[in-house]
C-alpha cells in the first residue's frame, strides 16, 4: 500500500509527470523509437513546468493593473483571455490544480468509450485546450459545488468527455458545408457559439451577399500576427487604465518609473508572459497531441477528428477579420453598459477570445447568413461573452482572468450556474 | 536524396500546424523521402524560409508570411492528405533538379 500511495501522492497528481506518461505510454504504443519516445517525454515534463512558470509571470504582470482599477473605481477586472485566466484558476486552485492533470486524461478516455460504443464518432484533438478546459472544470467544480479530489475528477471527466464528444459531433453538419466533406469538425471552445451563429444566421441575413466578396484593408492581415496584435490591445487597455486611476493611484505600484510609461509598459509585459506560457503550452501540446492520436487511433478507426478552431479560418479569411472586429465591438459595448450601470466586475478584451471565437464564428454565419449575419453573429457573441462573465464573476469571486471564449463564458456559465441554482432551490 | 527541412505554419502554432504536421509526416513516409517536421507559429514563421527547404502552410497566411527562397505547400483543408502529398511531391522534385543542376 505504501507504494501505491506513493505513486498516487508523489506521481500521479504531479500534471508534468502524469502528461510525461501520458506521452510515453503513446509513443510507445505506435512504436516510436527509444529516442523519439524519451524525446517527446522529456519535452511534455519540461512544456508543462515551462507553462506553470508562466503562468506565475501572467498573474504577476496583471496584478497591478488590476488592483488599479479597483483602487480607483471599486471595480475588479477581468481580463477575458484563456492563458491568464487558467493562470488565475490554477492559483486559485493551490494544491488542488493537481487534479487537472488527472482530469484532462478522464475526459479523454470518456470520450474514446463515448465515440467507441455509440454513434457519436468524435475524437476530440485539441491538446491545449483538453488542459485549460480540465483547469475550468477543477476550478468551477470546487468553488460553486466543493466538489474536489477522486469524486472532482470523475465527475469533471464525465463532464468533459461529453462535451468533447456531443457538441464538436453537432458541429459536424456546419463543419462540413464550410470545408465542402466531412473531414474535420470544430474541437475548441466555441461549438456552442459556431451552432448558435447557424440557427440564426439564416433568419438574420442573405448567404448570397457573401463577406468574402467586399473589399477590405490590407493592413488588417496584422490580426494575425498574435504578439504584436496582443501588444497593441493590452498596452491600449491598460494605458486607459492607467490614465483613469490617474498619477496618485499608479505611482503606488510604480517604485518612481513615470506613471503613464509604467502603465503602457505593463502590456507589453503582459505579451512577454503570454509568450512564455504558449512556447510551454506548445512544447508539450506537440508532443502530447500525436500521442493522444495514436491512442484513438488503435481505440475507434474511422471517427472524425475534432481538431483546432483555427483549421476553419482559411475558408473565409474576410469573414475572419470581420468576425473578429464585430465582436470586438460588441465586448467594448457591453463593457460600456457595465460601466455605465457601475456594474462592479469589468471584463476587458482579450485577443485569443475575440480571434478564434468572432473569426470562425464569421466563417460560419457567412455560409448561411452572408455579410449582416456576420456582422450580427459577431456582436452578439461578444456581448453575451462579456455578460456572461461579469455575471460568473458576480456570483463566484475569482480575479484576474476568466477564458474569454464562448462555451465557457456562456454554456458552461448556464449550465452550471443553473444547477447550481437549482440545487439552492431544492435545498429551499 | 538528404533529408528535408519541413515547417509547418498556423497562427498561433500548436492547433492546426501540429495537425499539418503529422499528416505531413505520414505523407514524407508514403513517398519515401526522409524529413524532419516542425510546427511554428506565424510570428517565429519570418524568414524561415532561409532555413527550411519546405514551408507548409495556410492559404491566407502563405501571402502575409515572408518566406523567402523556399518552396510553398499552402493548403485550405487541413485534412485533405491526398492534395497535401501530391503538393508535397511535387515540391520535392523541384528540390531535386535544381539540386541536380548545381
Amino acid at each position: 500500500m505504501a507504494i501505491l500511495k506513493f505513486i498516487i501522492d508523489q506521481l500521479l497528481t504531479k500534471p508534468p509527470i502524469l502528461l510525461g506518461l501520458v506521452t510515453l505510454i503513446g509513443l510507445a504504443l505506435q512504436g516510436k523509437s527509444g529516442k523519439d519516445t524519451a524525446t517527446g517525454t522529456i519535452k511534455t515534463i519540461l512544456g508543462i513546468s515551462l507553462l506553470t512558470a508562466g503562468s506565475g509571470l501572467l498573474t504577476g504582470s496583471l496584478k497591478p493593473v488590476m488592483s488599479m482599477l479597483y483602487d480607483r473605481f471599486a471595480l475588479t477586472g477581468v481580463q477575458l483571455e484563456p492563458y491568464s485566466g487558467q493562470a488565475a484558476a490554477l492559483a486559485a486552485l493551490k494544491d488542488a490544480a493537481a487534479f487537472t492533470g488527472p482530469m484532462m486524461v478522464t475526459g479523454f478516455v470518456v470520450n474514446l468509450i463515448i465515440a467507441r460504443t455509440t454513434k457519436f464518432k468524435v475524437v476530440f484533438l485539441t491538446g491545449h485546450v483538453m488542459l485549460m478546459h480540465a483547469v475550468f472544470m477543477t476550478w468551477l467544480l470546487q468553488y460553486m459545488f466543493g466538489l474536489t479530489g477522486t469524486t472532482g475528477v470523475v465527475v469533471g471527466g464525465i463532464l468533459l468527455g461529453t462535451y468533447w464528444t456531443l457538441l464538436p459531433y453537432l458541429c459536424i453538419k456546419q463543419a462540413e458545408e464550410v470545408i465542402g466533406a466531412p473531414d474535420f469538425t470544430d474541437g475548441h471552445q466555441q461549438m456552442a457559439g459556431v451552432l448558435l451563429a447557424g440557427w440564426l444566421a439564416p433568419k438574420v441575413g442573405d448567404p448570397k451577399q457573401s463577406a468574402e466578396e467586399i473589399h477590405l484593408p490590407g493592413w488588417l492581415s496584422i490580426l494575425e500576427d498574435f504578439s504584436v496584435m496582443s501588444t497593441i490591445l493590452m498596452t491600449v487597455f491598460f494605458g486607459i487604465i492607467a490614465v483613469l486611476a490617474g498619477p496618485a493611484i499608479v505611482s503606488k505600484y510604480s517604485a518612481g518609473q513615470h506613471w503613464l510609461i509604467y502603465g503602457l509598459l505593463r502590456g507589453v509585459e503582459f505579451t512577454v508572459a503570454l509568450t512564455v506560457v504558449l512556447s510551454g503550452v506548445r512544447m508539450f501540446i506537440a508532443e502530447i497531441v500525436p500521442a493522444f492520436k495514436g491512442i484513438s487511433e488503435k481505440v475507434i478507426p474511422g471517427a472524425i477528428p475534432a481538431v483546432d478552431v483555427a483549421a476553419f479560418l482559411p475558408f473565409g479569411p474576410k469573414s475572419v477579420t470581420l468576425g473578429f472586429l464585430s465582436k470586438f465591438l460588441g465586448e467594448v459595448t457591453a463593457m460600456a453598459v457595465l460601466l455605465g450601470v457601475r456594474w462592479p466586475v469589468i471584463p476587458i478584451p482579450g485577443m485569443i477570445p475575440l480571434f478564434f471565437d468572432g473569426g470562425p464564428i464569421g466563417v460560419f454565419a457567412n455560409k448561411r447568413g452572408g455579410v449582416r449575419a456576420v456582422i450580427i453573429c459577431g456582436v452578439l457573441v461578444g456581448m453575451m461573452a462579456v455578460f456572461g462573465v461579469a455575471l460568473v464573476f458576480r456570483l463566484t469571486g475569482l480575479s484576474g482572468g476568466y477564458i474569454g471564449n464562448f462555451d465557457w463564458s456562456v454554456f458552461w456559465a448556464l449550465i452550471l450556474g443553473g444547477t447550481k441554482s437549482l440545487i439552492g432551490l431544492v435545498r429551499g | 536524396m538528404r533529408e528535408l527541412k519541413v515547417v509547418t505554419v498556423c497562427g498561433v502554432g500548436m492547433g492546426s500546424s501540429l495537425i499539418l504536421r503529422m499528416n505531413t509526416e505520414k505523407a514524407l513516409r508514403e513517398l519515401g523521402v526522409a524529413g524532419k517536421v516542425d510546427a511554428i507559429d506565424s510570428g517565429q514563421a519570418k524568414g524561415v524560409g532561409q532555413r527550411a527547404d519546405i514551408v507548409v502552410t495556410f492559404s491566407h497566411l502563405a501571402k502575409s508570411l515572408n518566406l523567402g527562397g523556399c518552396r510553398v505547400v499552402s493548403i485550405v483543408n487541413v485534412m485533405d492528405k491526398e492534395s497535401l502529398k501530391k503538393n508535397l511531391a511535387a515540391a520535392i522534385e523541384e528540390i531535386k533538379e535544381s539540386e541536380g543542376q548545381r
